[in-house]
Protein backbone atom coordinates (compact mmCIF):
# COMPACT_ATOMS: atom_id res chain seq x y z
CA UNK A 1 0.00 0.00 0.00
CA UNK A 2 1.58 3.59 -1.17
CA UNK A 3 1.78 6.47 1.59
CA UNK A 4 -1.42 7.99 0.43
CA UNK A 5 -3.79 5.06 0.19
CA UNK A 6 -2.18 4.64 4.01
CA UNK A 7 -3.08 7.67 4.90
CA UNK A 8 -6.49 7.29 3.47
CA UNK A 9 -6.93 4.00 5.27
CA UNK A 10 -6.63 5.64 8.62
CA UNK A 11 -8.64 8.48 8.02
CA UNK A 12 -11.33 6.49 6.86
CA UNK A 13 -11.00 3.74 9.74
CA UNK A 14 -11.06 6.56 12.62
CA UNK A 15 -13.53 8.69 11.05
CA UNK A 16 -16.44 5.84 10.14
CA UNK A 17 -15.65 4.78 13.48
CA UNK A 18 -16.17 7.83 15.45
CA UNK A 19 -18.99 8.77 12.84
CA UNK A 20 -21.10 5.75 13.94
CA UNK A 21 -20.50 6.76 17.78
CA UNK A 22 -21.78 10.30 17.45
CA UNK A 23 -24.63 8.91 14.93
CA UNK A 24 -25.50 6.94 17.87
CA UNK A 25 -25.45 9.60 20.87
CA UNK A 26 -27.62 11.73 17.97
CA UNK A 27 -30.56 8.99 17.79
CA UNK A 28 -31.04 8.99 21.59
CA UNK A 29 -30.26 12.47 21.85
CA UNK A 30 -33.79 14.00 22.90
CA UNK A 31 -32.74 17.24 20.99
CA UNK A 32 -31.79 15.47 17.66
CA UNK A 33 -33.22 12.24 17.75
CA UNK A 34 -36.30 13.48 15.60
CA UNK A 35 -34.05 14.46 13.02
CA UNK A 36 -34.10 12.28 9.76
CA UNK A 37 -31.84 9.18 9.16
CA UNK A 38 -29.82 11.28 6.67
CA UNK A 39 -29.20 14.49 8.68
CA UNK A 40 -27.78 11.96 11.48
CA UNK A 41 -25.59 10.45 9.06
CA UNK A 42 -24.58 13.51 7.46
CA UNK A 43 -24.22 15.71 10.65
CA UNK A 44 -22.63 12.90 12.55
CA UNK A 45 -19.65 11.91 9.29
CA UNK A 46 -19.11 15.89 8.74
CA UNK A 47 -18.13 15.72 12.70
CA UNK A 48 -16.10 13.00 12.89
CA UNK A 49 -14.05 13.39 9.86
CA UNK A 50 -13.20 16.99 10.83
CA UNK A 51 -12.17 15.98 14.41
CA UNK A 52 -9.90 13.37 13.18
CA UNK A 53 -8.42 15.06 10.34
CA UNK A 54 -7.94 18.08 13.03
CA UNK A 55 -6.30 15.38 15.09
CA UNK A 56 -4.12 13.83 12.27
CA UNK A 57 -2.87 17.15 11.21
CA UNK A 58 -0.84 17.55 14.77
CA UNK A 59 0.11 13.19 14.77
CA UNK B 1 6.52 -20.03 -27.19
CA UNK B 2 6.27 -17.67 -30.16
CA UNK B 3 6.18 -13.91 -29.45
CA UNK B 4 2.32 -13.40 -29.99
CA UNK B 5 1.23 -16.68 -28.84
CA UNK B 6 2.99 -15.66 -25.53
CA UNK B 7 1.39 -11.64 -25.14
CA UNK B 8 -2.22 -13.23 -26.14
CA UNK B 9 -1.69 -16.07 -23.46
CA UNK B 10 -0.52 -13.36 -20.61
CA UNK B 11 -3.35 -11.16 -21.61
CA UNK B 12 -6.09 -14.11 -21.50
CA UNK B 13 -4.56 -15.67 -18.16
CA UNK B 14 -4.41 -12.07 -16.50
CA UNK B 15 -8.17 -11.24 -17.50
CA UNK B 16 -9.09 -14.54 -16.18
CA UNK B 17 -7.16 -13.74 -12.76
CA UNK B 18 -8.63 -10.44 -12.94
CA UNK B 19 -11.91 -12.21 -13.00
CA UNK B 20 -11.58 -14.79 -10.59
CA UNK B 21 -10.32 -11.85 -8.04
CA UNK B 22 -13.74 -10.32 -9.13
CA UNK B 23 -15.83 -12.97 -8.82
CA UNK B 24 -14.22 -13.92 -5.84
CA UNK B 25 -12.05 -11.26 -3.77
CA UNK B 26 -14.03 -8.30 -4.44
CA UNK B 27 -17.19 -10.38 -3.78
CA UNK B 28 -16.46 -11.07 -0.42
CA UNK B 29 -15.23 -7.77 0.58
CA UNK B 30 -18.66 -6.74 -0.46
CA UNK B 31 -20.74 -9.43 0.91
CA UNK B 32 -21.53 -8.06 4.56
CA UNK B 33 -23.08 -4.89 2.41
CA UNK B 34 -25.04 -6.72 0.04
CA UNK B 35 -26.55 -9.67 2.46
CA UNK B 36 -27.68 -6.61 4.48
CA UNK B 37 -29.59 -5.39 1.57
CA UNK B 38 -27.56 -1.77 2.37
CA UNK B 39 -27.00 -1.65 -1.09
CA UNK B 40 -27.90 -3.91 -4.18
CA UNK B 41 -25.05 -5.92 -6.00
CA UNK B 42 -25.87 -3.63 -9.30
CA UNK B 43 -24.55 -1.15 -6.99
CA UNK B 44 -21.89 -3.23 -5.47
CA UNK B 45 -20.57 -3.85 -9.34
CA UNK B 46 -20.50 0.20 -10.07
CA UNK B 47 -19.11 1.23 -6.83
CA UNK B 48 -16.79 -1.15 -7.25
CA UNK B 49 -16.12 -0.44 -10.56
CA UNK B 50 -15.41 2.91 -9.54
CA UNK B 51 -13.69 2.84 -6.64
CA UNK B 52 -11.23 -0.16 -7.47
CA UNK B 53 -9.90 2.17 -10.76
CA UNK B 54 -9.69 4.79 -8.62
CA UNK B 55 -7.51 2.92 -6.06
CA UNK B 56 -5.71 1.07 -8.42
CA UNK B 57 -4.28 3.87 -10.67
CA UNK B 58 -3.98 6.49 -8.34
CA UNK B 59 -2.64 4.94 -4.98
CA UNK B 60 -1.45 1.22 -6.52
CA UNK B 61 2.27 0.32 -6.76
CA UNK B 62 3.28 1.24 -10.80
CA UNK B 63 6.23 -1.23 -9.99
CA UNK B 64 5.55 -4.80 -9.10
CA UNK B 65 7.60 -8.06 -8.12
CA UNK B 66 8.39 -9.83 -10.88
CA UNK B 67 8.04 -12.87 -8.56
CA UNK B 68 5.47 -11.65 -6.23
CA UNK B 69 4.80 -12.36 -2.23
CA UNK B 70 8.46 -13.31 -1.84
CA UNK B 71 8.38 -17.25 -2.12
CA UNK B 72 11.01 -17.95 -4.78
CA UNK B 73 13.85 -15.65 -4.86
CA UNK B 74 14.36 -14.19 -8.51
CA UNK B 75 18.10 -13.93 -8.39
CA UNK B 76 17.92 -17.71 -8.62
CA UNK B 77 16.93 -18.53 -11.59
CA UNK B 78 18.91 -17.45 -14.43
CA UNK B 79 16.81 -17.69 -17.26
CA UNK B 80 14.40 -14.81 -18.03
CA UNK B 81 11.58 -17.18 -19.65
CA UNK B 82 11.69 -19.14 -17.23
CA UNK B 83 10.40 -16.14 -14.99
CA UNK B 84 7.82 -15.12 -17.43
CA UNK B 85 6.40 -18.96 -17.78
CA UNK B 86 7.04 -19.44 -14.31
CA UNK B 87 5.24 -16.01 -13.55
CA UNK B 88 2.26 -16.91 -16.37
CA UNK B 89 2.22 -20.73 -14.63
CA UNK B 90 1.13 -19.24 -10.77
CA UNK B 91 -1.36 -17.09 -12.37
CA UNK B 92 -2.98 -19.99 -14.25
CA UNK B 93 -2.65 -22.15 -10.86
CA UNK B 94 -3.85 -19.69 -8.68
CA UNK B 95 -6.92 -18.79 -11.18
CA UNK B 96 -7.77 -21.89 -11.70
CA UNK B 97 -8.10 -22.97 -7.68
CA UNK B 98 -10.24 -19.45 -7.75
CA UNK B 99 -12.68 -20.44 -10.19
CA UNK B 100 -12.95 -23.82 -8.08
CA UNK B 101 -13.84 -22.20 -4.96
CA UNK B 102 -15.92 -19.71 -6.32
CA UNK B 103 -18.04 -22.16 -8.39
CA UNK B 104 -18.45 -23.92 -4.36
CA UNK B 105 -19.39 -20.51 -2.92
CA UNK B 106 -16.61 -20.55 -0.42
CA UNK B 107 -14.33 -17.40 0.13
CA UNK B 108 -11.10 -18.38 -0.26
CA UNK B 109 -7.47 -15.50 0.08
CA UNK B 110 -6.19 -14.63 -3.17
CA UNK B 111 -2.94 -13.64 -2.01
CA UNK B 112 -2.57 -17.22 -0.60
CA UNK B 113 -4.01 -18.41 -4.08
CA UNK B 114 -0.81 -16.64 -5.97
CA UNK B 115 1.47 -17.45 -2.96
CA UNK B 116 0.66 -21.34 -3.96
CA UNK B 117 0.66 -20.83 -7.20
CA UNK B 118 4.43 -19.21 -6.98
CA UNK B 119 4.81 -22.48 -4.67
CA UNK B 120 4.40 -25.10 -7.13
CA UNK B 121 6.74 -22.64 -10.02
CA UNK B 122 9.37 -22.40 -7.36
CA UNK B 123 9.58 -26.36 -6.68
CA UNK B 124 9.24 -27.50 -9.82
CA UNK B 125 11.79 -25.32 -11.55
CA UNK B 126 14.47 -24.72 -8.54
CA UNK B 127 13.52 -28.17 -5.80
CA UNK B 128 13.07 -27.68 -2.17
CA UNK B 129 16.16 -25.31 -1.92
CA UNK B 130 14.82 -22.40 -3.85
CA UNK B 131 11.58 -21.54 -1.75
CA UNK B 132 11.50 -19.10 1.01
CA UNK B 133 9.75 -21.67 3.33
CA UNK B 134 9.15 -18.79 6.12
CA UNK B 135 6.83 -17.46 3.58
CA UNK B 136 4.40 -20.47 3.90
CA UNK B 137 4.89 -21.03 8.14
CA UNK B 138 3.27 -16.83 7.77
CA UNK B 139 0.45 -18.52 5.90
CA UNK B 140 -0.47 -21.21 8.10
CA UNK B 141 -0.24 -18.70 11.03
CA UNK B 142 -3.25 -16.89 9.06
CA UNK B 143 -5.07 -19.57 9.23
CA UNK B 144 -5.78 -19.03 13.30
CA UNK B 145 -4.45 -15.74 13.50
CA UNK B 146 -6.79 -13.91 11.43
CA UNK B 147 -9.97 -15.49 11.67
CA UNK B 148 -9.28 -15.06 15.41
CA UNK B 149 -8.57 -11.66 15.56
CA UNK B 150 -11.77 -10.88 13.12
CA UNK B 151 -14.64 -12.56 15.57
CA UNK B 152 -13.07 -10.84 18.90
CA UNK B 153 -13.06 -7.38 17.43
CA UNK B 154 -16.61 -7.72 15.60
CA UNK B 155 -18.14 -9.43 18.54
CA UNK B 156 -17.64 -7.24 20.76
CA UNK B 157 -18.62 -3.92 18.57
CA UNK B 158 -21.54 -6.04 17.69
CA UNK B 159 -22.04 -6.49 21.50
CA UNK B 160 -21.32 -2.65 22.12
CA UNK B 161 -24.04 -1.36 19.28
CA UNK B 162 -26.16 -4.02 20.48
CA UNK B 163 -26.43 -2.77 24.89
CA UNK B 164 -25.93 0.77 23.77
CA UNK B 165 -27.61 1.50 21.20
CA UNK B 166 -30.11 -1.06 19.92
CA UNK B 167 -31.29 -1.91 23.48
CA UNK B 168 -31.76 1.97 24.29
CA UNK B 169 -33.51 2.99 21.11
CA UNK B 170 -37.55 3.27 20.76
CA UNK B 171 -37.22 2.19 17.58
CA UNK B 172 -34.26 -0.25 16.98
CA UNK B 173 -35.34 -0.83 13.27
CA UNK B 174 -34.01 2.85 13.03
CA UNK B 175 -30.11 2.00 13.68
CA UNK B 176 -30.01 -0.94 11.03
CA UNK B 177 -31.68 2.39 8.55
CA UNK B 178 -28.53 4.75 9.81
CA UNK B 179 -26.16 2.05 9.91
CA UNK B 180 -27.38 0.94 5.60
CA UNK B 181 -26.12 4.07 4.96
CA UNK B 182 -22.61 4.19 6.87
CA UNK B 183 -22.50 0.42 5.39
CA UNK B 184 -22.82 2.46 1.80
CA UNK B 185 -19.61 4.29 2.65
CA UNK B 186 -17.76 1.03 3.43
CA UNK B 187 -18.38 -0.74 0.61
CA UNK B 188 -16.68 2.32 -1.36
CA UNK B 189 -13.93 2.36 1.00
CA UNK B 190 -13.65 -1.63 0.78
CA UNK B 191 -13.27 -1.29 -2.99
CA UNK B 192 -10.68 1.53 -2.90
CA UNK B 193 -8.13 -0.19 -0.81
CA UNK B 194 -8.59 -3.63 -2.82
CA UNK B 195 -8.13 -1.73 -5.83
CA UNK B 196 -4.76 0.37 -4.30
CA UNK B 197 -3.29 -3.20 -3.01
CA UNK B 198 -4.48 -6.39 -4.78
CA UNK B 199 -4.88 -5.31 -8.38
CA UNK B 200 -0.97 -6.27 -9.08
CA UNK B 201 -1.85 -9.42 -8.02
CA UNK B 202 -3.11 -9.84 -11.51
CA UNK B 203 -1.49 -7.55 -13.69
CA UNK B 204 2.14 -7.77 -12.04
CA UNK B 205 2.55 -10.95 -13.67
CA UNK B 206 1.15 -10.22 -16.85
CA UNK B 207 3.17 -7.01 -17.09
CA UNK B 208 6.31 -9.47 -16.70
CA UNK B 209 4.93 -11.97 -19.33
CA UNK B 210 4.54 -8.68 -21.48
CA UNK B 211 8.20 -7.17 -21.07
CA UNK B 212 9.58 -10.55 -21.52
CA UNK B 213 7.20 -10.99 -24.56
CA UNK B 214 8.64 -7.40 -26.13
CA UNK B 215 12.14 -8.55 -25.96
CA UNK B 216 13.23 -6.25 -22.74
CA UNK B 217 15.02 -7.96 -20.10
CA UNK B 218 12.74 -9.03 -16.79
CA UNK B 219 14.39 -8.03 -13.36
CA UNK B 220 13.34 -8.46 -10.23
CA UNK B 221 10.56 -5.60 -10.31
CA UNK B 222 8.97 -4.28 -14.03
CA UNK B 223 6.78 -1.30 -14.40
CA UNK B 224 3.59 -1.72 -14.36
CA UNK B 225 1.81 0.55 -17.46
CA UNK B 226 -1.66 2.69 -16.90
CA UNK B 227 -3.71 1.16 -19.35
CA UNK B 228 -3.11 -2.38 -17.55
CA UNK B 229 -4.41 -1.25 -14.44
CA UNK B 230 -7.50 -0.51 -16.61
CA UNK B 231 -7.21 -3.99 -18.03
CA UNK B 232 -7.36 -5.46 -13.94
CA UNK B 233 -10.49 -3.09 -13.18
CA UNK B 234 -12.50 -4.57 -16.50
CA UNK B 235 -11.63 -8.65 -15.70
CA UNK B 236 -12.45 -7.24 -11.53
CA UNK B 237 -15.71 -6.01 -12.40
CA UNK B 238 -16.80 -8.66 -14.63
CA UNK B 239 -15.93 -11.19 -12.34
CA UNK B 240 -17.69 -9.29 -9.42
CA UNK B 241 -21.02 -8.85 -11.94
CA UNK B 242 -21.22 -12.39 -13.39
CA UNK B 243 -19.95 -14.66 -10.38
CA UNK B 244 -19.60 -12.27 -7.11
CA UNK B 245 -23.07 -13.27 -6.61
CA UNK B 246 -22.18 -16.51 -4.96
CA UNK B 247 -19.20 -16.03 -2.59
CA UNK B 248 -21.82 -13.03 -1.42
CA UNK B 249 -24.30 -15.25 -0.25
CA UNK B 250 -21.62 -17.29 1.71
CA UNK B 251 -20.70 -14.33 3.39
CA UNK B 252 -23.62 -12.24 3.95
CA UNK B 253 -26.40 -14.91 4.20
CA UNK B 254 -25.30 -18.65 4.65
CA UNK B 255 -22.47 -18.51 7.44
CA UNK B 256 -25.11 -16.39 9.36
CA UNK B 257 -27.90 -13.94 8.72
CA UNK B 258 -26.29 -10.25 7.94
CA UNK B 259 -28.36 -6.65 9.10
CA UNK B 260 -26.93 -3.66 8.43
CA UNK B 261 -25.60 -3.40 12.20
CA UNK B 262 -23.95 -6.66 11.79
CA UNK B 263 -22.34 -5.87 8.47
CA UNK B 264 -20.87 -2.59 9.54
CA UNK B 265 -19.50 -4.80 12.88
CA UNK B 266 -17.68 -7.25 10.43
CA UNK B 267 -16.59 -4.44 8.16
CA UNK B 268 -15.43 -1.89 10.89
CA UNK B 269 -13.66 -5.00 12.64
CA UNK B 270 -12.31 -6.34 9.67
CA UNK B 271 -10.74 -2.73 9.05
CA UNK B 272 -9.73 -2.18 11.53
CA UNK B 273 -7.55 -5.01 12.52
CA UNK B 274 -6.40 -4.68 9.22
CA UNK B 275 -4.80 -1.01 10.17
CA UNK B 276 -3.65 -2.25 13.22
CA UNK B 277 -1.65 -5.11 11.78
CA UNK B 278 0.05 -2.74 8.85
CA UNK B 279 1.89 -1.55 12.50
CA UNK B 280 2.36 -5.33 14.37
CA UNK B 281 2.96 -7.15 11.15
CA UNK B 282 0.96 -10.45 12.16
CA UNK B 283 0.66 -12.63 9.06
CA UNK B 284 -2.96 -11.91 8.65
CA UNK B 285 -5.49 -12.33 5.34
CA UNK B 286 -8.37 -9.71 4.74
CA UNK B 287 -10.77 -12.61 3.64
CA UNK B 288 -9.67 -14.48 6.64
CA UNK B 289 -10.15 -11.42 9.03
CA UNK B 290 -13.44 -11.25 6.98
CA UNK B 291 -14.93 -15.03 7.55
CA UNK B 292 -13.43 -14.20 11.33
CA UNK B 293 -15.43 -11.19 11.98
CA UNK B 294 -19.27 -12.72 10.35
CA UNK B 295 -18.54 -15.29 12.66
CA UNK B 296 -18.17 -13.12 15.72
CA UNK B 297 -21.36 -10.92 14.93
CA UNK B 298 -22.93 -14.12 14.67
CA UNK B 299 -21.35 -15.24 17.94
CA UNK B 300 -22.95 -12.68 19.48
CA UNK B 301 -26.75 -14.09 19.14
CA UNK B 302 -25.09 -17.83 20.22
CA UNK B 303 -23.47 -20.40 18.58
CA UNK B 304 -27.19 -21.32 16.89
CA UNK B 305 -26.76 -18.39 14.62
CA UNK B 306 -23.92 -19.73 13.05
CA UNK B 307 -24.17 -22.51 10.21
CA UNK B 308 -21.15 -24.74 11.26
CA UNK B 309 -21.07 -27.04 8.19
CA UNK B 310 -20.36 -23.53 5.82
CA UNK B 311 -17.47 -22.68 8.84
CA UNK B 312 -16.57 -26.23 8.18
CA UNK B 313 -16.00 -26.60 4.55
CA UNK B 314 -14.75 -22.63 4.38
CA UNK B 315 -11.72 -23.73 6.74
CA UNK B 316 -11.06 -27.22 4.61
CA UNK B 317 -10.84 -24.70 1.50
CA UNK B 318 -8.73 -22.32 3.30
CA UNK B 319 -6.32 -25.15 4.31
CA UNK B 320 -5.72 -26.52 0.85
CA UNK B 321 -5.99 -23.37 -1.01
CA UNK B 322 -1.51 -23.31 -1.21
CA UNK B 323 -1.07 -27.41 -2.08
CA UNK B 324 -3.43 -27.27 -4.71
CA UNK B 325 -2.77 -24.02 -6.73
CA UNK B 326 1.13 -25.28 -6.17
CA UNK B 327 0.11 -28.32 -7.88
CA UNK B 328 -1.55 -27.00 -10.60
CA UNK B 329 0.70 -24.63 -10.99
CA UNK B 330 3.91 -27.02 -10.76
CA UNK B 331 1.93 -29.38 -13.38
CA UNK B 332 1.46 -26.22 -16.24
CA UNK B 333 4.75 -25.02 -15.79
CA UNK B 334 6.03 -28.42 -16.35
CA UNK B 335 4.18 -28.67 -19.43
CA UNK B 336 5.10 -25.07 -21.26
CA UNK B 337 8.37 -25.99 -20.48
CA UNK B 338 8.75 -29.49 -22.01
Amino acid sequence: MSGGANAITITWTLGIGLGAIVAAYLMMNENTKKWSDNRIVLVSLMISFSVVLAVLQFV
Amino acid sequence: MDFNIFVLAALGVGLYMAWNIGANDVANAMGTSVGSRAITLKQAVVIAGIMEFLGAVFFGEHVTDTIRKGIVDPSKIVDPHIIAIGALSALLGAGLWLTFATWKRLPVSTTHSIVGGMLGFGLAALGFGGISWGGIGRIAASWIISPIAGAIAAFLIFTLIQKFLIGRLEEPARAERVFARFQVLTAGYVAFAHGSNDVANAIGPIAAALTYGSGASVGPTVAVPMWLFAFGGIGIVLGLSTWGYRVMETIGKRVTEITPTRGFSAEFATASVVLANSYIGMPISTTHVLVGSVIGVGMARGIKALNLRIIRDIGVSWITTVPIAATISGVVFMVLTV
